[in-house]
């Protein structure tokens, strides 16, 4: 059928049109991930700001004046809590954050699963496991000479082992998605059991560090400790973003990514080990700190949608900002007395998911 | 463009064949429609032309280039296609599942250009007002459409269709079919369609393949292949044929 030239010029100005929306639309989306970076500063600071002890708001910036130009006001004190307690706390909060939400995001995506989270394939169980064998038995391996380094290092180990076991069984297998999870539950409840094992049998002085560390806490984290988290969690949103648009195309299966040319065993491999290598990282220094990989990435979906090119820094600062916050609630709640993050973050988080849920299904 | 399908065997355990041992060609400006009872080999056949699935041997040439050879994006760009299902966790708006399409030609930065192609696409399948929808809420119909646009924002030369009218009404059944001819006779792309039903691919076919248990039992015009005894043979089924010299025979089952 040949267009009249009305027709044409009709049908380029729709498509005009259509484009601009469309550009419109990306544009809001930047728009947004920056009201969500600016959020994130906002709270950082008022999160360095509040506290037990007496360090305000005028007291952190004269702390942080006081770098380049000298302070005599300034006690060593205040510096201290500061820049050693506050600054690497939060620090450790965003960057955990971060990396929790976007495991969470690439699992979901490559398992097709809502509810699927970091820890469904049991890291959080295998890093429980490393963690109370350093707790319990750590004198045993002090000829390993990891000092302060033994938990996470045990914790990150074991974390890795499960996940090759679990590939393992599952590459005995038919290597699905569903024998992965399988595999992750089955060997999850493995390491449960031997923790439990471990309790057991240890002496009762040593249980409530145990039992802290499964509760997850953002204090204490040395800067070694946060150097290595930011450096997996950059290089792994390098990976992401660099992947984005295979990532999108694999959302529609298997068969559909692979007839539009992306390498789909090479890309869900990847995502594999970087939601492996994210979750464990996070784990080893900071415990089991739950619900965030599993909220994050659908509060991201409902608000942003699934387009990983703005999911994934979306996504690192929903993470970032749930923790966060949930951390400055847990600190200063009930201060002097400090609540375990992984409790607040269900607390705040589960009505917060809820309301979402709601609201998207009224619309 | 010339696809050549040589002796392709293949099977999902390695003590049974789907396929087995199935030639054929292809050319631009064809329609070629996989027929056979379920079970067949007929999606089989389609996965192992893109690679989705290997055979366990012979081989499948895209002008003279055996596929398994071909890079991911080099052979997207030559060959797409549209599955028999979507995946009910694909999400996303209309121009994204359509721009899915693009990849092949995409480094990372989306390119006006491909936003037009996009666009273009959706407008001569009139379904630009549903650009900004979103997919997972669009009719079963719409969103065979919508996948069909992905296919065709590929620009590629073959398009594999793996029944794409099986769950719709006549209507878009005949929009689809419609569709496809008109990739075949005004852009001269070749299509190789798995279809279950007689009449359209009677209507809209070049060539009919006629499979039973991986096995080619008649392939040629659509008239030669869909005869009462070929269709007893492969789907154990008496047909009528009501026919006459103006319009395409119309198949009709026996049933007692």
């Amino acid at each position: 059928m040949k267009m009249s030239k009305t027709e044409k010029i009709k049908m380029e100005k729709n498509i005009d049109q259509a484009k601009l929306n469309y550009m419109n639309k990306r544009s809001r989306k930047i728009l947004f991930i920056l009201l969500l970076a600016l959020a994130l500063v906002v709270t950082a600071v008022i999160s360095i700001a509040i506290g037990a002890s007496s360090v305000n708001l005028k007291t952190v910036i004269q702390v942080f004046g006081d770098v380049f130009v000298h302070n005599e006001s300034i006690t060593d004190m205040q510096r201290d809590i500061v820049f050693s307690i506050r600054v690497p706390r939060i620090i450790t909060a965003i960057l955990v954050g971060m990396a929790l939400s976007n495991a969470g995001l690439l699992m979901q995506g490559i398992f097709q699963n809502p509810l699927v989270s970091p820890y469904t394939l049991g890291v959080s169980n295998g890093a429980s496991f490393g963690a109370s064998l350093a707790i319990i038995f750590g004198s045993s391996f002090a000829f390993l000479n990891f000092g302060e380094f033994l938990l996470p290092v045990f914790a990150f180990a074991f974390s890795v082992l499960t996940m090759m076991m679990v590939y393992g069984v599952a590459k005995m297998s038919n290597n699905t998605s569903s024998t992965l999870i399988l595999a992750g539950v089955a060997i999850g409840y493995l390491f449960s059991a031997l923790v439990s094992l471990i309790k057991y049998v240890s002496d009762v002085k040593d249980l409530p560090e145990l039992v802290f560390w499964t509760m997850g806490s953002l204090s204490g984290v040395p800067w070694e400790g946060i150097a290595i988290i930011a450096v997996a969690l950059a290089g792994s949103i390098i990976l992401m973003m660099g992947f984005a648009w295979d990532l999108n195309i694999m959302s529609a299966g298997e068969e559909t990514a692979i007839s539009i040319g992306v390498n789909y065993k090479r890309i869900k491999m990847l995502s594999f080990g970087i939601s492996t290598l994210l979750t464990a990282v996070a784990v080893s220094f900071t415990g089991v700190i739950g619900f965030i990989g599993l909220v994050s990435p659908h509060i991201t979906k409902m608000l942003i949608g699934n387009d990983y090119r703005y999911s994934v820094p979306a996504s690192s600062l929903i993470g970032a900002l749930l923790l966060l916050i949930a951390d400055t609630i847990g600190r200063n709640i009930i201060a002097p007395t400090q609540l375990p993050v992984g409790i607040v973050t269900s607390m705040i988080g589960v009505p917060f998911f809820l309301y979402l849920i709601v609201r998207k299904r009224g619309k | 463009m010339e696809l050549h399908v040589e002796d392709m065997k293949f099977g999902y355990t390695k003590k049974s064949l789907v396929v087995k041992g199935v030639s054929f060609s292809a050319r631009s400006g064809q329609l070629i429609s996989l027929i056979g009872p379920n079970g067949s080999g007929k999606t089989t056949i389609v996965k192992c032309i893109n690679k989705i699935l290997k055979p366990q041997s012979g081989t499948v040439s895209l002008d003279g280039k055996n596929v398994q050879k071909m890079q991911p994006f080099e052979m997207a760009q030559c060959i797409s296609y549209v599955p028999q299902f979507t995946n009910s966790y694909i999400s996303g708006s209309v121009m994204d599942i359509v721009m899915m399409g693009r990849r092949p030609y995409i480094k990372w930065k989306i390119s006006e250009e491909d936003i037009e192609i996009v666009l273009s696409i959706l407008q001569e399948l009139e379904l630009d007002h549903l650009a900004h929808e979103q997919f997972q809420e669009l009719s079963g119909g719409q969103k065979q459409k919508i996948l069909i646009a992905r296919a065709l924002a590929q620009k590629p030369e073959l398009y594999l269709f793996d029944e794409p009218i099986s769950f719709l009404d006549i209507k878009n059944q005949i929009d689809i079919m419609e569709l496809a001819r008109n990739m075949v006779v005004k852009e001269k792309k070749a299509v190789i369609m798995v279809v279950h039903d007689l009449n359209m691919a009677m209507r809209y076919s070049d060539q009919v393949i006629l499979l039973k248990s991986g096995e080619v039992e008649a392939s040629g015009l659509p008239k030669s292949v869909l005869n009462k005894k070929h269709i007893r043979t492969v789907y154990g089924v008496d047909i009528k044929i009501i026919e006459d010299e103006f319009i395409t025979p119309i198949y009709e089952p026996c049933v007692n």
